[in-house]
């Protein structure tokens, strides 16, 4: 299947410019998205501690503001500008969704496992590959850019609602960095639409012998509902990017109307605010699982690998994860509970919202049977997936409370929200990708990562994690809203102040944990134990290629593949992984 | 200083690095495969899993018993609220009890099921039942969540009839509440006619179109006999201003027109009586319709204390209806409150700060800008005749008609142009012309 239409390709001698910089070989084009990725990581996670400063003690000076934002965001006594505050808040938010966890965690995963793991040489295209790469290096680069604006980034927090967003009589941040925030924005959704159509060719089209749709590992099922999610979504929010960019620019009003700022009557009338966000929702919880399915997939491969077990309910897994794909699409609604919307279609939605607590559940509880009576090896890739398993339950519980119009209103916008998304889909979606990058790091780098510091990572992580957001659900039970510079002017809140500060510190433990990550990964790509072929004894066909790969992964034919990936500790064989190529026993069924 | 923190960094990961290749050498030499987990490595991770369960499982515990549902706001001072503390309470034990499940479940599963040497896994792929199982108990639950969910949020959304209506006005970074006067009804409002001290909430009337008219028309007027007499000494830039600022003028008197059609007997009656405040006051035992309109950016009227929360958008109304059940007075006197107000006070003075009493506040609650964080407004909540009171006295100077300048204590309508007029000429100079 396609084999030979890469078979001239792989033998050509490369240059160090076209194996490094403009490659088109999937597994290059992998790491560049996870090192731009780390990269806008850092930015994010820096400014993530720097706000969580300012709202632990807002009246105090900061070294670190001063050394990390400059004078431009600080005001004549050293403390961070309100406007600036909002700035940093939406840059680590847009950072966080779209570059971290979108573009990196698929860039990085769908593009060095789909491949590997049908059995393909390489993408369908390599050159729209490589083209979405620097699509996404060029969007990082304008959104990093946007920071050193003098009027400051976009500040109207990572879901840019118009009026807000448009009028920079409202904030500054929607001058330049506005512009630059949309520019940034229009890129990075070319970059994630070349790269979804792409995977989802290769799936459809370039699986090796054998390699039926029910023998794909989970991984590859996350990544193609994702990329089916990213087709259908990222085109909406293209559209309202560009409404926005009209109304800002071109004097248009598709989302302004009766407008009085700054002593003026503003010309605009007949838009709706509220059409951009139903635009912006459309994509927005779909993006949520967009975050979200890769890391699980992720986690089903290395939570069976693992426990030594098979994934338990492969086809319920596969289930969920196209109830889960399909239902995301009609519950954007619930973002949206306090805006005016009638009440009946706020009921719809909060029906078809729980709904998705029922293949959420599924997943989760297959998690948990398929440790039960492992053999589990604690990798750090392993303890992040539990990690994973952990947050996605705690995180998705109090998703019961805000899919619930009625009890949505008084959390809806507080710290509570925050806490909630942050533990369901940033911690779980970052566990994932960590685990992710443990696992697969000999496959990437021909090199082990360091155990001992992955374990102090993962540590470190979690209790930061948890540290972080689970107290910060009750600064939002007491009221809290999220996006304020500083809670000092409420005295009821005054309340929760001092969980604030826990938070905080937990904020900076768990961010300078990351440290021992990024020098685990640099340190081992150069002075890391060589990996063997099969290091985690697992079945996928990722490992069975040699450690040092050329451009078209298998120096022979591709392998051929005779049963699913999750036959770990088959009775019917002797050792505990029975990789998808052997072929079946005589008597024996395939799965 | 950068400079120095800059070098210490990099010393501490050369350190680092040759701690790390010490380290790689000697287990090169014990002969160890990195990808196999040594027996004390899983005890150590077994052991750290089994603590940060019970760790999780006593924090999580402590902080529900310690902070609750509703940390520091009280009881619901609303009466559909009531119902929402419930409904929170019963989710709460579903959540909590579901959490407790898993979380142990997940957790003790990856401690007892530590990979021992020897041991193989049970080959356990699946299992119809079980999958039925976790597919059915979670779609009753959620069935049941749902049901109570919506019972309410149909009770809190249904309008109530004979409601008192009250407007909450939002903008940059402030609110303004107007009250509908004795017919309940509230006047017309447009954002063409917003005034920023005399009708700053846009209230619209056939009189107050017609002053605004000619106060513009003079001022087209008067701008195009100062060009006429001083064009030729005037620099091109302020020339191009005055036209612009003439032709801005002229398009805004257009504008006037539709509204002007809109406008009948009654909708000017409506406005006419119309009180506009800068603080909220409340009865006890009253239903409240409470209607929101935006000037400038999205906000939203969030009332912690009464469990209500409503978006304010720029170009349509939202509305949004509670019953105040407890007075601020009450509310005061309860004994958690006044422990935690006493509490709070001692903090704040200790800290140099004012002591603070109890308030309802009205807080916004979406990202609207640089002062976000501080837009709030006081509510009181009181009896009817606290109420009346306050009312009587507001009614004296602060109905829409008297602050626009329209009021009847004026004597003949050229005062009332010329009052307006004077007014929003003082508006049209001071207003920054567009860039």
């Amino acid at each position: 299947m396609g084999a030979h239409t890469h078979e001239e390709g792989h033998h050509h001698h490369e240059s160090f410019i076209t194996k490094y910089i403009f490659s088109q070989d999937h597994k290059m084009i992998s790491k560049q998205f996870l090192l731009t990725a780390m990269f806008m990581g850092i930015i994010a996670v820096i400014l993530s501690v720097l706000f969580r400063l300012q709202i632990a003690w807002p009246n105090e000076q900061f070294e670190a503001m001063k050394f990390f934002l400059g004078d431009s965001y600080l005001t004549s006594e050293g403390l961070l500008k309100p406007d600036r505050y909002l700035a940093i808040v939406t840059i680590h938010g847009t950072i966080m969704v779209f570059f971290v966890l979108t573009g990196g965690l698929s860039g990085t995963f769908s593009n060095l496992l789909i491949p590997l793991q049908v059995g393909a040489r390489d993408m369908a295209s390599g050159f729209l590959n490589m083209l979405s790469f620097w699509l996404f290096l060029l969007s990082s680069i304008i959104m990093t850019y946007s920071l050193m604006v003098e009027s400051g980034p976009a500040s109207s927090g990572w879901t840019v609602y118009p009026p807000l967003s448009i009028l920079e009589q409202a904030i500054p941040g929607s001058g330049l960095g506005m512009t630059l925030w949309l520019l940034s924005m229009t890129l990075f959704i070319a970059s994630s639409l070349l790269g979804a159509l792409n995977y989802i060719v290769t799936i459809i089209n370039l699986r090796t012998i054998g390699m039926k749709m029910t023998r794909l590992p989970l991984t590859i099922w996350a990544f193609f509902v994702t990329a089916i999610l990213g087709v259908l979504s990222f085109p909406v929010l293209v559209s309202a990017v560009l409404l926005l960019l009209m109304d800002k620019t071109f004097g248009t009003s598709f989302y302004l109307s009766d407008i009085f700022i700054g002593g003026e009557a503003l010309d605009a009338s007949g838009g709706s605010p509220i059409l951009y966000q139903h635009l912006f929702w459309f994509l927005g919880h779909p993006e949520v699982y967009i975050v979200l399915l890769p890391a699980l997939g992720i986690t089903s491969e290395i939570v069976s690998t693992n426990s030594r077990k098979p994934i338990f309910g492969y086809r319920a897994m596969i289930g969920s994860i196209l109830a889960i794909g399909f239902l995301s699409f009609i519950v954007w609604g619930h973002h949206m509970f306090i805006t005016g919307m009638n009440p009946f279609i706020g009921g719809i939605f909060v029906f078809t919202t729980l709904l998705i607590a029922i293949p959420s559940a599924v997943k989760a509880f297959n998690y948990i049977t398929t440790l039960w009576k492992g053999n589990i090896r604690y990798t750090p890739a392993m303890l992040f997936s539990i990690g994973l398993v952990s947050t996605f339950i705690t995180g998705g519980l109090t998703g019961i409370i805000l899919a619930d119009a009625t009890l949505d209103i008084p959390v809806h916008d507080t710290y509570f929200v925050v806490a909630h998304f942050h533990i369901v889909m940033g911690l779980s979606a970052i566990f994932g990708m960590f685990a992710g990058v443990y696992h697969w790091f000999p496959k990437m780098y021909g090199k082990m990562m360091n155990k001992k510091l992955g374990y102090a990572h993962f540590w470190l992580t979690l209790i930061g994690g948890y540290g972080v957001f689970f107290p910060m659900h009750f600064v939002g039970l007491a009221g809290a809203p999220r996006r304020y510079y500083a809670n000092t002017e409420f005295a009821f809140l005054d309340h929760v102040q001092d969980l604030n500060e826990v938070i905080t510190i937990f904020a900076i433990i768990g961010g300078l944990a990351q440290i021992l990550f990024f020098y685990n990964f640099f340190y081992s790509i150069y002075n890391g134990r060589k990996t063997t072929q099969n290091p985690w004894k697992s079945n996928t066909l990722e490992w069975t290629t040699p450690v040092e790969m050329g451009h078209g992964n298998w120096p022979g034919a591709l392998p051929v593949v005779h049963r699913w990936p999750y036959d770990y500790s088959n009775p019917e064989h002797e050792e505990d992984f029975v990789p998808q190529t052997t072929p079946l026993k005589e008597g024996e069924h395939s799965h | 200083m950068k400079f120095i923190i800059i070098i210490v960094i990099v010393l501490v990961i050369i350190a680092a690095a040759q701690l790390m290749k010490v380290y790689e050498l000697s287990s090169r030499l014990r002969n160890k495969d990195e990808a196999d987990v040594t027996p004390a490595e899983t005890k150590f991770n077994a052991g750290m899993l089994l603590l940060f369960y019970i760790a999780l499982m006593i924090s999580s515990t402590w902080l529900f018993f310690h902070y609750g549902a509703r940390p520091g706001l009280g009881a619901s001072a609303s009466e559909y609220g009531v119902d929402i503390d419930f409904l929170y309470d019963v989710n709460w034990l579903i959540i909590l009890i579901v959490f407790y499940i898993t979380q142990s479940l997940l957790f003790l599963f990856a401690f007892k099921y530590q990979q021992k040497k020897g041991r193989k896994a049970v080959f356990f792929a699946h299992s119809t039942k079980l999958e039925l199982l976790w597919t059915i108990i979670p779609a009753v639950v959620l069935a049941g969540i749902i049901i109570g969910g919506l019972s309410v949020w149909n009770k809190i959304t249904t309008p109530k009839e004979n409601a008192t209506v009250i407007e909450i006005y939002a903008q940059q970074f402030g609110w303004t509440v107007r009250y509908a006067g004795e017919d309940n009804t509230l006047g017309n409002s447009d954002f063409k006619v917003i005034h920023e001290t005399t009708n700053p909430l846009g209230v619209v009337t056939t009189k107050l179109i017609n002053a605004k008219e000619k106060a513009w028309t003079r001022e087209i007027d008067s701008l195009t006999v100062y060009l006429d007499e001083n064009g030729d000494l005037t620099p091109d830039a302020t020339v191009d201003e005055i036209e612009d600022k003439i032709e801005r003028l002229g398009r805004q008197i257009r504008r006037l027109d539709p509204l002007r059609k809109s406008q009948t007997a009654e909708t000017n009656a409506a406005a006419t009586d119309d009180v506009i405040v800068k603080e909220l006051h409340l009865v006890k035992g009253v239903d409240y319709e409470f209607k929101f309109r935006s000037r400038d950016v999205i906000h939203s009227a969030l009332f912690p204390h009464f469990r209500a929360q409503m978006n304010c958008v720029p170009g349509m109304t939202t509305r949004f209806s509670f019953k105040p059940i407890i007075t601020t007075a009450e509310m005061r006197a309860m004994p958690d409150v006044a422990k935690q107000y006493k509490e709070i006070s001692e903090n704040r003075v200790a800290e140099g700060r004012e002591p603070v009493e109890f308030d309802y506040l009205l807080l916004c609650n979406k990202i609207c800008g640089s002062s976000h964080y501080n837009m709030q407004i006081k509510i009181v909540v009181e009896t009817q005749e606290e109420f009346d009171v306050w009312y009587a006295k507001q009614s004296e100077s602060k109905t829409f008609e008297m602050l626009a300048g329209l009021g009847t204590t004026v004597a003949n309508e050229e005062s009332i142009d010329t009052n307006v007029a004077a007014i929003d000429t003082v508006n049209v100079i001071t207003e920054p012309v567009a860039q």
